[in-house]
């Protein structure tokens, strides 16, 4: 009788226990792709997924800044290290090389999920249109920065569904880009204009419009050469230029070109003239890692301690003939007010701080100084981490872009492209600013200086310059420009007070504005090939150490002359460009190394494993 | 209810005493006069000041102030003369010894009963049958039917009847024996009165019983490969967790500690092999039949527990299906026994030291360095040289970081029961201090037992362990992204001597940072003061609550059911002040300021088995069959907070509210298990035996398709000896083969990786306009759907043999065991956006073979000496991996430079955790260049160069590489491999001494043919950082005097960010693990102390190394994984411990 109740009460156990939903769990902790993408603050968090990757130290924020190689003729890296891309000894194995790629295709996975989901989140159709549209430009950004890189790549417009979906072959460049302009002229009908933004961070019109022109001319160069595209690169270029009625908004140059980096460096926007920033944000203290490296890879090497310096490893050394594509390459003042911004004039050393000027000879050895760290507002300043936003697209770009498609287009120098070419160079020397300022002061002999004295500037028929001196070793080294002030005739009078020592004989150096000649010469503009080349210049002058040398190189076919121009010059020099000095002897490396090859990087081995379609690799690798 | 309820016996007779009868009583539990009162009040103490009163006059007393009984014949008492008792507050024993001297009487106390007998005459060889009544029941209190109850040396016998009673006719002064099959025999003398007798099942060494999964089986009967761990040997290591005594004592079972910090040793047990490349291989624990995942050994007491079993081969293994594939291993924690109370107490308190300390440069050989590097200035400046340093006494950092650490142990434990309750209860305190000042660990511990029969078929029982477990103390090999933050390394590289012309070291001592490093590239703080001032605790809380039932249906059928729950509570904090490492303004990469954070864990996990069992045997046949059903639960929960810039740095971990919030973050998860399972064993005379199981698992970690796993398996065993052609081999005990084959299964992937994920993270955020950064969603995993169980396919042929009754016993197995549908944690093409996602793909096998030696070298009444011996070799392959993927690389995170570099090759065809890096050739030698002009060199064409320049970079002296392809240059194709983590055998020997009451134990453990990737001295030999002290060894550097071919010249280390195997050592070594030594007081000696037995123990742990290996320990693997072994960077070295203890049962 009992072993009945037994069976009994084990069944009925057995039959509780067993109940079917015990083995069905949800996650508690993360939700899937089915109960995501319903509500905008959803849907917004996966943008800020989207536009993060670009963000991250493989991409933007660290190693394209000054260490890929993207800087090209215009500078090399400042590091004996003598294997990577960033000296062009790429290997297929090269990490730098592998986590850009990883991290473009994450961005465009993060898009693909976004587009594939959102159409069903209920938020105001407006917003959900922009959202859509930057998530459009950016997945096809990122291809863009892949393409351009890599050449025949994996074409990703579907979300990896399954874990077996591992097999993705090449897709043609070519069609690669046309996914690219397709994917963003549907984007410009979606996202929000420049003004409607109000900043820089997101993709604007403006942006899309801009980043088609480059892409366009990419494209209608080498290596697919596709010159109907020159066309499309104009007119993308010139909506910039021209937009439309309801854009209610005009792009323009800001009159200082320095000021552009100063707004950035404060983490202040000019929609005008930075269409397209990316955003960096915060000194790494609390909780987020918004940060980059811009100021602290690519301005003045700074490796002290003092509290009103950013930390700096200034990687970017420039070349000789960069610096003589500038005027005056004999003296330490360029009519170009451009250069003594993109390059700093001055070493910086020591805790605290002091700012030594490099002398005219000393032209390898300096660093790109476009991103100042001195000027952060981000306090304290840590030393990898720093809320500089890097320009991704600037209106002198555009214009630039459509002086070149139009140029190609019509096949001689248009006015329109000539005027778009000498706005560039009118604003680079000074013409929108109001008469002449205190560019520069020199400072030689003086001793027995214990303390920095105070600098005060008088006469010379202008006002508001200031400066500010350094002190070493009992000598006044350095009387660095503050502000420049404006209005004066002639050189003012610049007095030491103070600091305990004298005869510092000083020479302050005022700016050329009213005589320097900034518009193109008639030869300048002769023809379709003086034009050209003078826009390749020109690009170099304005937009050097933007990431984009590089390309534009490829794209012209002179990527490997260039290099090889370079390399000559580290050892011999050519004509005023000077040779590298011996302490820089060994930046003549990368130039050394560049070779056909690096026209394109390397597939990493594993990639190519995993993923059958990869193959073949990449030339010369 | 209450048969053994206490009779008193009125027997006539006179009662005579055998001397033998006092022995017996003393050295058997098994034998019990009477029933004995669950109760310590019988130890009562007693006053007694009488004088000349008669002895029944005594024992009124004593019944009257104490529980004690006492059986007499009146008779007897006749003889007695009057006594004077003068005794205060004293035992029984002084007032029996009192009452009995010079009486014609003698005494005998059993328990708590006083039986008092004539004294024997001699030559009074009268015998006289008498009637002697009794009970046989087994050790769980169960009567015994159909016992033969014998008087010895006649054919006087009878039987027990169904209540288990017996009365037979036995002479006085005869001895009755009890037999029983399967039972072991009895002999007891025929004192008068009413026997209670317990017998004991078998319990030979071939005849002991083995617990398996879901039940015991005798050892003969055993068809599967079983490893059975001594704990005798074992008990008397002073260690705080059992697995850091298990290493070497069973064969097959791989056990090593990752480093030595306390309680943080990180303990890593593989059985046979691993069978998984990115997921655990931690076996599955049995405790006390509650199979428990992640279960951590640290919260039970080493002295709790009663035997450990390692179930090795599918057949044993597959009744755990879906968790059995990395093996079990099966705990069993000692209950009461039946019998008065035992009190018994163990404490030890000991010393620990470290094996050795690595010499470094003196502060001679230090600024001659400094001034080769170009770095002498400082230390030469004030016209001073090299020799003025020759008699610098100089810092020495070891000396103040390590310390003599010391263990405190006590365990202390209550057991006993009646044959239906039995009970223990336990206690543990062990309190340890590292090696290193201000580390530690410790741990306070509780266990209860009861058990309860209500009647012949129902029982219940519970088990309850509570542990509390406490390990603090800077972490020596974990820190920042940076080499230069760890301890081990700050102590090794701060210098002796600074440059300083008083050469005052006071600055170097009492600051927080060397002055003169350079703080952007060398992280190093003073070791000292930041081991000091760093606080890090973890604390984790555990409970272990389970309960049973068991009913016996009808006879033979048995129903169990259990209930348990495992809770573990984890808190983790931790403060950097500013005289930390971390916490230091002095370091520009500490942005945080002062600060910490703090995680709380928890994670239940609920079971309930159900199980059925049926026992039958028909003649020679014997059935076995148990069907069952078990559910699982598991929930895990964290949650936790980083918090910078905090104030008031004096109230630490605790002001942590006061700081910046930085991350806070929560976790949580689930996961459930439902099982089916039957076995069924059946064997003919215990000479075929036969065992099939089959289990079949759901797992909630796997899609509905793809959820159950079905594990069967089977095995044979033959014993041959019972066999007819070898009963003529007596010498032979027992010759058994065993054949078994089986599938178990691994579920371990996260609990929701079937499924895509979309999480938050602050690291993919995104800051539009300059606002505060909008929080990013990413795709955490692909998820995959398709995902099952991993099977693991085993075959194993055994063989045991015991001779000479079973004084050797030889143990052999060979597997091989074939992991399929490998659970890996696969890399994925990254333009899929993704980096890994868990596939079933790829394929491991492990194969190899395992001997067992143990042998009664020598057995004599006061001296023995025994024998165990085991080695195991593993062969383990790597079968298969992702499709398309011949090579699985995986990098060490020890520095920044080498985040990127891999150090392991996991490759198809070859085994896992493979050394991967260039093959070290030396230094160049001058003959190596050709001479251009006075000094300077250019590297000959026929000679390979280690760096891309010939001209100016190589230079005589720097390091070389071996140039495998031929090309003249190194680069990435000249990587192979260039070691191997795993041993090519392990083993141990045992051996132990009993002389009288001393004994001795010796065991000594190995591992072979391992290497360890020391990369301690790719920074303490030949690093070109200034002011960073040296290995000792790097004194003999290459100069062009010196052509050393080993260490190459200063700042001639070559190309940076690569591995080579100049820094791969054998790791191969042989320990003399644990040394104990105890001497049992002789019993006449405490006689007057009321204790049954005393034991003084001295013993050793870690006494000796014996190794080529040059760093601290060879067992070292400071950022272990499967496919990580061996790697040592600033690791906790292992300590020597030496304990004194004494142990006594009262």
């Amino acid at each position: 009788m009992k072993l009945k109740y037994f069976l009994a009460l084990i069944v009925l156990i057995l039959s509780l226990s067993s109940c079917k939903d015990m083995l069905e769990t949800t996650p508690l902790d993360s939700l899937s792709p089915k109960n995501f993408y319903e509500t905008e603050a959803q849907v917004k968090s996966a943008l800020a997924g989207v536009y993060d990757r670009l963000a991250r130290p493989q991409m933007f924020s660290d190693q394209m800044l000054g260490r890929m190689g993207l800087d090209a003729d215009e500078a090399y890296y400042a590091s004996s290290t003598k294997i990577g891309v960033a000296v062009y000894a790429v290997s297929a194995t090269d990490n730098n090389i592998a986590g850009n790629w990883q991290y473009s295709y994450e961005g465009i996975n993060r898009a693909n999920f976004l587009l594939e989901n959102m159409d069903r989140a209920e938020m105001d159709q407006r917003e959900k249109d922009a959202i859509k549209g930057e998530a459009l430009f950016l997945r096809a950004f990122y291809h863009f920065l892949l393409v351009s890189k890599w050449g025949d790549i994996p074409l990703m417009i579907k979300a990896v569904k399954s874990a077996d979906d591992v097999n993705a072959p090449r897709t043609p460049a070519k069609v690669v880009y046309e996914q690219i302009i397709k994917d963003m002229t549907e984007a410009e009908g979606l996202v929000r204009t420049a003004k409607q933004i109000g900043h820089s961070g997101r993709i604007s019109k403006s942006a899309v419009r801009g980043i088609l022109a480059r892409v366009c001319l990419y494209m209608a160069g080498e290596p697919i050469k596709d010159e109907s595209k020159y066309a499309e690169a104009r007119k993308w270029a010139l909506k910039v230029m021209n937009p439309d009625p309801e854009d209610g908004f005009q792009h323009e140059l800001n009159p200082s070109f320095e000021d552009v980096f100063t707004k950035m460096a404060r983490d202040e926007y000019d929609i005008k003239e930075s269409i397209w920033e990316l955003e960096f944000w915060g000194n790494g203290q609390g909780g987020y890692n918004e940060t980059g490296r811009v100021g602290s890879n690519n301005g003045p090497k700074y490796t002290g301690t003092d509290p009103d310096y950013g930390y700096s490893y200034g990687w970017i050394q420039i070349t000789g003939r960069y610096w003589c594509l500038y005027p005056n390459s004999k003296s330490l003042l360029s009519e170009d007010e451009r250069r003594e911004w993109s390059v700093a004039p001055y070493k910086t050393t020591g805790t605290p701080v002091v700012e030594t000027p490099y002398t005219i000879s000393q032209i390898y050895e300096r660093n790109s100084g476009k991103w100042r760290r001195e000027l952060e507002v981000s306090l304290p300043r840590s030393k990898n981490s720093g809320p500089i936003n890097f320009p991704m697209l600037r209106y002198s770009d555009v214009l630039l872009m459509f002086a070149e498609a139009d140029n190609r287009v019509n096949g001689s120098p248009t006015s329109e492209a000539i005027e778009a070419v000498n706005q560039v160079r009118r604003r680079a020397y000074g013409k929108n600013l109001p008469a002449e300022s205190v560019k520069m002061i020199t400072v030689s002999g003086g001793s027995k200086y214990t303390s920095a004295p105070v600098v005060s500037i008088t006469g010379g028929g202008g006002t508001g310059a200031t400066a500010k001196a350094f002190v070493s070793g009992g000598k006044v080294v350095r009387i660095k420009v503050l502000t420049e002030g404006s209005g004066y005739t002639t050189p003012p009078v610049v007095t030491l007070s103070g600091g305990g020592g004298s005869g510092t004989v000083i020479t302050p150096l005022l700016s050329k504005r009213r005589t320097s000649q900034a518009d193109l010469t008639a030869s300048q503009t002769a023809d379709f090939a003086s034009f050209q080349g003078v826009i390749e210049d020109e690009r170099s002058r304005e937009l050097s150490f933007e990431c984009l040398r590089k390309n534009d190189l490829i794209r012209w076919g002179k990527f490997l002359p260039n290099m090889k121009r370079v390399l000559d010059d580290f050892t011999d020099g050519d004509g005023e460009i000077p040779k590298a000095s011996s302490g820089t002897a060994y930046g003549a490396l990368s130039y050394e190394n560049a070779s056909i090859k690096d026209l394109l990087w390397p597939f990493a081995p594993d990639e190519m494993a995993l993923n059958p379609g990869l193959k073949p690799q990449n030339p010369g690798y | 209810m209450n048969f053994y309820t206490m009779f008193l016996c009125t027997r006539s007779h006179r009662i005579v005493l055998k001397k033998k009868l006092l022995i017996m009583k003393l050295t058997t539990v098994l034998l019990m006069a009477t029933f004995l009162q669950v109760s310590a009040s019988g130890y009562a103490q007693i006053t007694l000041l009488k004088k000349n009163v008669s002895l029944e006059e005594v024992f009124k007393e004593i019944k009257a102030q104490t529980k004690y009984h006492i059986l007499y014949s009146p008779q007897a008492l006749e003889k007695a003369h009057l006594v004077n008792i003068s005794v205060q507050n004293g035992s029984v024993e002084e007032v029996l010894k009192q009452s009995f001297q010079n009486q014609p009487l003698t005494y005998a106390i059993q328990n708590l009963t006083i039986v008092v007998r004539e004294k024997r005459q001699p030559g009074n060889t009268f015998l006289q049958a008498v009637p002697v009544r009794g009970k046989v029941v087994d050790d769980q209190g169960a009567p015994l039917v159909g016992v033969t109850v014998k008087v010895k040396g006649t054919n006087v016998g009878t039987t027990t009847n169904v209540s288990g009673d017996f009365s037979i006719n036995a002479p006085d002064n005869s001895i009755l024996v009890f037999t029983y099959l399967g039972f072991s025999d009895q002999e007891i003398s025929a004192t008068t009165i009413f026997l209670t007798v317990v017998l004991k099942e078998k319990i030979t060494d071939l005849e002991q019983v083995v617990v398996i999964g879901y039940g015991t089986v005798v050892k003969p009967d055993l068809t599967g490969s079983v490893g059975m761990v001594d704990i005798k040997d074992m008990e008397n290591a002073p260690v705080a967790s059992f697995e850091q005594a298990l290493a070497g004592r069973v064969a097959g079972v791989q056990v090593f500690s990752e480093e030595g910090q306390p309680g943080r040793e990180g303990m890593n047990i593989v059985i046979r092999g691993s069978g998984s490349l990115t997921q655990s291989n931690a076996p599955l624990y049995v405790v006390d039949g509650f199979p428990i995942e992640d279960f951590d050994a640290g919260t039970l007491n080493t002295d709790d527990i009663e035997s450990i079993n390692v179930l090795k081969d599918a057949s044993a293994t597959a009744i755990y299906g879906a968790r059995g594939a990395n093996g079990v291993i099966i705990v069993e924690t000692k209950k009461g026994q039946i019998g008065t109370p035992v009190v018994s107490y163990n404490g030890s308190v000991g010393f620990q030291q470290i094996l050795k300390r690595m010499e470094v440069m003196s502060p001679y050989e230090f600024v001659r360095y400094q001034v080769d590097l170009g770095n002498g200035a400082s230390y030469l400046s004030g016209g001073r040289t090299v020799e003025d340093y020759r008699n610098v006494e100089g810092v020495n950092w070891q000396d103040q970081l390590f310390r003599t650490g010391k263990t405190n142990i006590h365990n202390i434990a209550l057991r006993g029961g009646s044959p239906s309750t039995r009970y223990s209860i336990s206690a543990s305190m062990y309190d340890g201090e590292g090696v290193i000042i201000s580390t530690g660990n410790n741990r306070y511990q509780g266990r209860f037992s009861l058990d309860h029969n209500f009647n012949k078929k129902l029982q219940v029982g519970t088990n309850i362990n509570y542990s509390s477990q406490t390990g603090f103390g800077r972490r020596a090999s974990t820190g920042a992204a940076s080499h230069t933050t760890l301890l081990l390394y700050a102590t090794l590289a701060y210098r002796p001597v600074t440059g300083r012309i008083d050469y005052s070291q006071d600055d170097l001592v009492d600051d927080i940072i060397d002055d003169d490093i350079n703080t952007l590239q060398d992280y190093r703080t003073n070791p000292i003061i930041s081991t000091q001032n760093e606080y890090n605790k973890s604390i984790s809380d555990n409970l272990i609550a389970n309960g049973f039932l068991k009913y016996e249906i009808i006879k033979g059928l048995t129903f169990k059911t259990t209930a348990g729950i495992n809770s573990n509570s984890g808190l983790s904090e931790y403060f950097y002040n500013s005289k930390t490492s971390r916490g230091t303004p002095a370091l520009p990469t500490n942005g945080r300021g002062q600060w910490g954070g703090r995680t709380n864990s928890k994670r239940i996990a609920l079971s309930n088995e159900n199980t059925l069992t049926y026992k039958k045997k028909i003649n020679s046949h014997s059935f076995d069959i148990l069907g069952g059903f078990s559910v699982q639960e598991s929930r895990t929960q964290s949650n936790g907070f980083i918090a910078t810039q905090v104030p008031n740095e004096s109230l630490g971990v605790n002001g942590l509210g006061e700081g910046l919030p930085f991350t806070n973050s929560t976790r949580a998860s689930v996961f459930t298990l439902q099982s089916y399972l039957t076995r069924a064993n059946y064997n003919f005379n215990s000479k075929y035996l036969f065992t099939a199981t089959l289990r079949a698992d759901g797992s909630s970690k796997f899609s509905k398709e793809n959820r159950w796993g079905y594990f069967p398996s089977a095995a044979l065993a033959w014993r041959m000896n019972k066999e007819p052609f070898m009963k003529s081999l007596d010498f032979v005990s027992d010759s058994k083969l065993r054949l078994s084959y089986g599938l178990t299964g691994n579920n371990r992937v996260s609990d929701f990786a079937t499924l895509p994920l979309i999480g938050y993270n602050i690291y993919h955020s995104y800051s539009f306009g300059n606002e505060l950064p909008t929080s990013g969603a990413l795709i955490e995993s692909l998820g995959n759907a398709d995902l099952k169980w991993e099977t693991t396919k085993q075959i194993d042929l055994g063989y045991d043999l015991g001779l000479f009754r079973n004084k050797v016993e030889l143990t052999l197995d060979v597997y091989r065991k074939t992991t399929e549908d490998l659970l890996l944690n696969a890399s994925m093409p990254t333009h899929t956006g993704f980096t890994r996602v868990y596939k079933n793909i790829g394929s491991v096998q492990n194969q190899g073979l395992e001997v067992t030696l143990n042998t009664v070298n020598i057995h004599k009444k006061d001296f023995s000496w025994e024998t165990n011996f085991n080695i195991s070799f593993n062969r383990n392959k790597i079968l298969g991996l992702t499709k398309g993927e011949d090579n699985f690389f995986s990098a060490v995170a020890w520095d920044n430079n080498y985040a990127n570099t891999n150090l392991y090759i996991a490759k198809v065809g070859q085994p896992v955790g493979q050394m991967y890096g260039y093959v070290w050739d030396g230094v160049y030698q001058l003959e190596d260049f050709d001479e251009q002009r006075a000094g300077v060199y250019t590297l000959k064409n026929t000679v390979t160069t280690n760096n891309t320049s010939r001209t100016s970079t190589v230079r005589p002296g720097d390091i070389k590489y071996k140039d495998l392809n031929g090309d003249l240059v190194i680069n990435e194709l000249d990587q192979t491999n260039i070691g191997s983590g795993l041993p090519l055998h392990i083993g141990g020997i045992s051996n132990r001494f009993t002389y009288k009451g001393l004994g001795l134990g010796v065991f000594f453990q190995w591992s072979y043919g391992n290497d360890v990737f020391n990369a301690n001295r790719m920074t303490f030999e030949g690093s070109a950082t200034a002011n960073r002290n040296q290995f000792a060894s790097y004194v003999n550097r290459w100069t062009p005097e010196n052509p050393s071919n080993e260490y190459f010249r200063a700042e001639g280390a070559g190309p940076g960010g690569l591995y080579s195997s100049r820094t791969v050592e054998d790791g191969s070594f042989l320990r003399l693990k644990t040394i104990s030594l105890d001497y049992s007081i002789p019993k006449n000696l405490i006689r007057g102390v009321k204790v049954n037995n005393i034991r003084l123990h001295a013993s050793a742990q870690n006494l000796l190394v014996w190794s080529d290996y040059s760093g601290y320990d060879p067992e070292v693997s400071s950022k272990h994984s499967t496919l990580t072994p061996s790697f040592d960077y600033s690791s906790y070295p292992q300590a020597r411990t030496i304990v004194f203890g004494v142990k006594a049962s009262l």
